[in-house]
């Protein structure tokens, strides 16, 4: 059964293709990482499903919706959450009041109600606010709930993004390189994560990574893309060998990554 | 009667159209917008009047001490202002130039006095012959020097070091430095060449609209043209401002008098909903 | 003393008690003093409340949701003019006529931020100016329904058979207002509103991730905002009693800029802060030329170099205004080693 599909997919800004007719499958319940050269048009496919960016021609089916039918604003409603290759966290609000903002799609109160902030509208407040505790007890960020993130590590700051993502329940998450920046122990840290996002929340894992030992160490499949068009595709195994994978990323075969 | 309004209004959009310019190589360089602009060309005509009138120097020496003058008023507006505000939001450099206007503005009234005063006339008062149309030739020179100004931008930015960097720093700061250009002297130059260009407008103006310390609010006019020709272009500047001067004077005929204030306004209105980026301008789009 | 049992004490307007009883007290002295200190501070005291008001409305959609507004003034002038129309032409009560004029202000608030959503920064500022420019242009074309350049009068309000017809009485009706005001935006802006608006300002992209309509929250901001102003305007309007567009210029649209950048951008404390201090600036000023030298004390421009400078320092120096001063002071005072 379908979960989320991208058809043909192509995509080009000003000359530069940067997805040339990409074709992906991602199942339910999978960890799936994109992996690739930079530049190859990993973080377009996101910024696409994401409705950031408008493809050219092409599908991205989510669940039987047509993405392209939605705004940027409404991908989230459908169950579709993301986090950022350059951090794009609120940096005048505290890590609290972030990972509220997750809640913003489960509000049922209007403005009307707000304004009195007494009965339903206070107990929805009180309400969003005890899932976004669950959220941080999940990521351990209790030490930072009340600090700006401007004084935040970047490390620290990569896990609010995140926390901030799954706040939404979504049912698939984006996460682009999120390990970028992190040390070996962050990134140990880390897939504890990725792997306890899939077992305890059931959410469906999409990742953009550099990091070999985080992708051969988590991934269900790996899908290969360069020059924005997708070279392989297989469980993590097949990819190692895979002859043209190994010539355009993970270099000549002299035993690094092997299994 | 229209070829006189065109030919003034050609005119009053050039000096519309150099404030723009001071605006757009500031932004282009430095990515503030100098709401002062407009009181940098008010200080220009006033440290003109006062040398010319009150201190009898010579039109042409007091011309270019004028020129000197703005030059390094702009380089220390720079370094007091702006500078410490280099990575902040636009907001608060937009707040800064404000502050900075009203300052300006009231420091102007303070010297001079706020009465309007007599520029005194630097070019000869006989009328020209155009078309049959008879022009104080003000107008004429107004608009040979400010083509005579552009095209040496043009050729500065084009054909000198100094105009090449300026351009790297604009694009590419970190690069720049990179590549031993000293982002901060450039900065300071493009402050400078502002004022200059600023003072070179308010010169031009005294003399076909009004010496006091309100001139600057011409200088608001400056920013429809800038938004018409495109922000972060040069020549839109220009452009920007002659077509602003031209349909000002043209609504002054065909529509309501009162028209005339705010149709400047009406046509950036305009503009800005249907093509902010103006006729020039690039559109930029952030990449995440 | 700091810790919380449950979540909804974190989200308490003042989380201690003593606190409401500060609030009380200093809204006790400043009735007693509006009734008591004479007329001219019961006058500066409306005004003060007044431009509270509109600051808080300025703040609201500049900064909280990061829009920025040349043109504010113009809200002012919407509220003030529709207020004193619907009561001396149309013999509107005026307890009535006051939320009508925000109602109007907001209307007009909505027609705006429709078409300026696209709109960012400078371009925003510059269209709001321009926005400003043709709606005192309007007022001065529409002879017939505002007195054009002559301005217009308003008469003092009545409530009930009440005439509030000297600046003591009437400040029982801007405190009323001002409280109204206070609660409601301090209500709007601490949950899921006032943090969808902070998204906007702080990463549109993120924002919309997050599922924010930035259409909807833009124009929404730019209503409330308005509609705030109008308030003002309306209570404005009958306390000078005399209206005109000298009262609604650029140099007011700057002026609450002024107040919300030196009180604070963000908050509501920063705005009354902010409105505060730059509504007895003047006061302040003539209040020290005693000690300047004579060239500068007579001088014409010193108010508005005086605007320029301080505005200018704010920004440089203490970007966070007023209220990050006190936030500073009392983190100070908290963590002093005694």
């Amino acid at each position: 059964m379908e979960f989320l599909s991208l058809k043909n997919l192509t995509i080009s800004f000003g000359g530069v293709v940067a997805l040339d007719g990409v074709n992906l499958d991602v199942h339910e319940g999978e960890i799936l990482s994109i992996i690739g050269p930079n530049g190859a048009g990993k973080t377009t496919i996101f910024n696409c499903i994401s409705r950031l960016y408008k493809p050219d021609s092409g599908q991205i089916v989510f669940e039987k919706q047509d993405i392209m039918k939605h705004k940027a604003y409404q991908v989230s409603k459908l169950g579709i959450a993301r986090t950022f290759q350059n951090i794009e966290l609120f940096t005048n609000m505290s890590v609290i009041e972030n990972i509220l903002l997750g809640r913003h799609i489960f509000r049922k109160c209007g403005f009307l109600s707000q304004i009195f902030f007494y009965g339903k509208s206070r107990n929805e407040e009180i309400e969003h606010r005890r899932s976004a505790e669950e959220v941080i007890d999940f990521l351990d960020l209790q030490a930072h709930r009340n600090k700006r993130i401007g004084e935040l590590p970047y490390g620290v700051q990569k896990l609010v993004e995140l926390g901030r993502a799954l706040t939404l329940k979504p049912k698939v998450l984006l996460m682009d390189e999120v390990s970028s920046g992190m040390n070996f122990e962050e990134t140990q840290d880390l897939m504890i994560w990725i792997t306890d996002i899939r077992e305890d929340l059931g959410i469906t894992l999409v990742l953009v990574e550099h990091d070999m030992r985080l992708v051969m160490g988590v991934s269900d499949r790996i899908a290969v893309l360069d020059y924005g068009r997708k070279i392989a595709e297989g469980r993590p195994e097949e990819i190692q060998s895979n002859e043209e994978v190994i010539k355009a990323y993970l270099g000549d075969g002299d035993g690094t990554f092997r299994g | 009667m229209i070829i006189q309004q065109i030919i003034s209004g050609l005119a009053l959009g050039c000096v519309y159209g150099l404030i723009a310019l001071g605006f757009v190589l500031i932004f282009k360089a430095t990515e503030v917008i100098n709401f002062a602009q407009g009181e940098m060309m008010m200080i220009g005509a006033f440290v003109a009047y006062t040398l010319i009138a009150m201190l009898h120097v010579p039109s042409v020496l007091a011309f270019f001490l004028t020129l000197i003058v703005c030059g390094c008023l702009g380089i220390i507006l720079e370094r007091l202002l702006i500078r410490p505000l280099v990575k902040e939001s636009v907001v608060s450099i937009i707040m800064v130039t404000i502050g900075l206007s009203i300052t300006l503005r009231a420091f102007a009234g303070m010297i001079w006095s706020y009465d309007t005063l007599d520029f005194p006339h630097l070019f000869s008062e006989q009328g020209v012959q155009i078309g049959g149309v008879i022009m104080s030739p003000v107008y004429i020179w107004v608009i040979l020097i400010t083509v005579g100004l552009v095209l040496l931008l043009y050729l500065f930015f084009k054909f000198t070091t100094v105009g090449i960097s300026l351009q790297a720093s604009a694009q590419n700061p970190l690069a720049s430095l990179l590549m031993g250009i000293s982002v901060k002297r450039v900065y300071a130059m493009t402050w400078a060449i502002s004022g200059i260009v600023g003072a070179v407008a308010g010169i031009m103006v005294a003399p076909i609209s009004f010496l006091n310390c309100n001139m600057g609010f011409l200088g608001l006019k400056a920013f429809p043209a800038a938004v018409i020709g495109g922000f972060n272009s040069i020549p839109g500047a220009i452009i920007g401002g002659v077509i602003i001067g031209i349909s000002e004077n043209l609504a002054g005929i065909y529509l309501p008098l009162w028209f005339k204030d705010i149709f400047a306004y009406i046509i950036m209105l305009l503009v800005l909903m249907v093509r902010p980026e103006g006729i020039f301008g690039t559109h930029e789009q952030k990449k995440v | 003393m700091d810790l919380r049992e449950n979540y909804s004490q974190d989200l308490r307007i003042f989380d201690e008690f003593y606190k409401w009883v500060w609030l009380a007290s200093i809204a006790l002295l400043l009735l007693i003093y509006s009734q008591a200190g004479g007329y001219y501070a019961a006058y500066m005291l409306n005004l003060i409340f007044i431009n509270i008001i509109a600051a808080v409305g300025l703040n609201i959609l500049t900064g909280y949701t990061g829009l920025i507004s040349l043109g504010h003034a113009a809200f002012m002038a919407i509220g003030a003019y529709t207020s004193a129309i619907l009561t001396v032409k149309l013999s509107v009560p005026f307890w009535l006529a006051l939320p009508i004029s925000g109602a109007m202000a907001g209307f007009i608030g909505f027609v705006v931020g429709l078409p300026s959503l696209r709109l960012t920064g400078i371009y925003l500022a510059l269209a709001t100016m321009a926005f400003g420019f043709i709606v005192d242009e309007i007022i001065i074309q529409w002879h017939s329904v505002t007195g054009g350049a002559e301005g217009l009068s308003a008469l003092p309000p009545t409530i009930c058979g009440f005439v509030f017809d000297s600046y003591p009485k009437y400040f029982f009706i801007t405190f009323v207002t001002l409280g109204l005001v206070l609660l409601s935006a301090k209500n709007l802006l601490r949950g899921s509103f006032g943090r969808s608006l902070a998204a906007i300002r702080d990463s549109e992209t993120a924002a919309e991730t997050m599922g924010i309509n930035l259409g909807w929250y833009k124009t929404l901001a730019f209503t409330l905002s308005a509609v705030y102003t109008g308030l003002a305007g309306s209570l404005y309007a009958h306390l000078i009693l005399f209206i005109s567009t000298d009262n609604f210029t650029l140099l007011h649209s700057i002026s609450f800029i002024v107040m919300i950048v030196v009180g604070g951008l963000g908050s509501i404390a920063g705005a009354v802060m902010g409105a505060f201090f730059i509504t007895i600036l003047p006061e302040i000023i003539a209040f020290s030329k005693d000690w300047l030298p004579a060239a500068i004390r007579n001088a014409a421009g010193l108010q508005a170099a005086v605007y320029g400078i301080v505005l200018m320092l704010f920004v440089i120096f203490r970007p966070t205004g007023f209220y990050g001063l006190w936030i500073k002071m009392k983190i100070w005072w908290k963590t002093f080693p005694l």
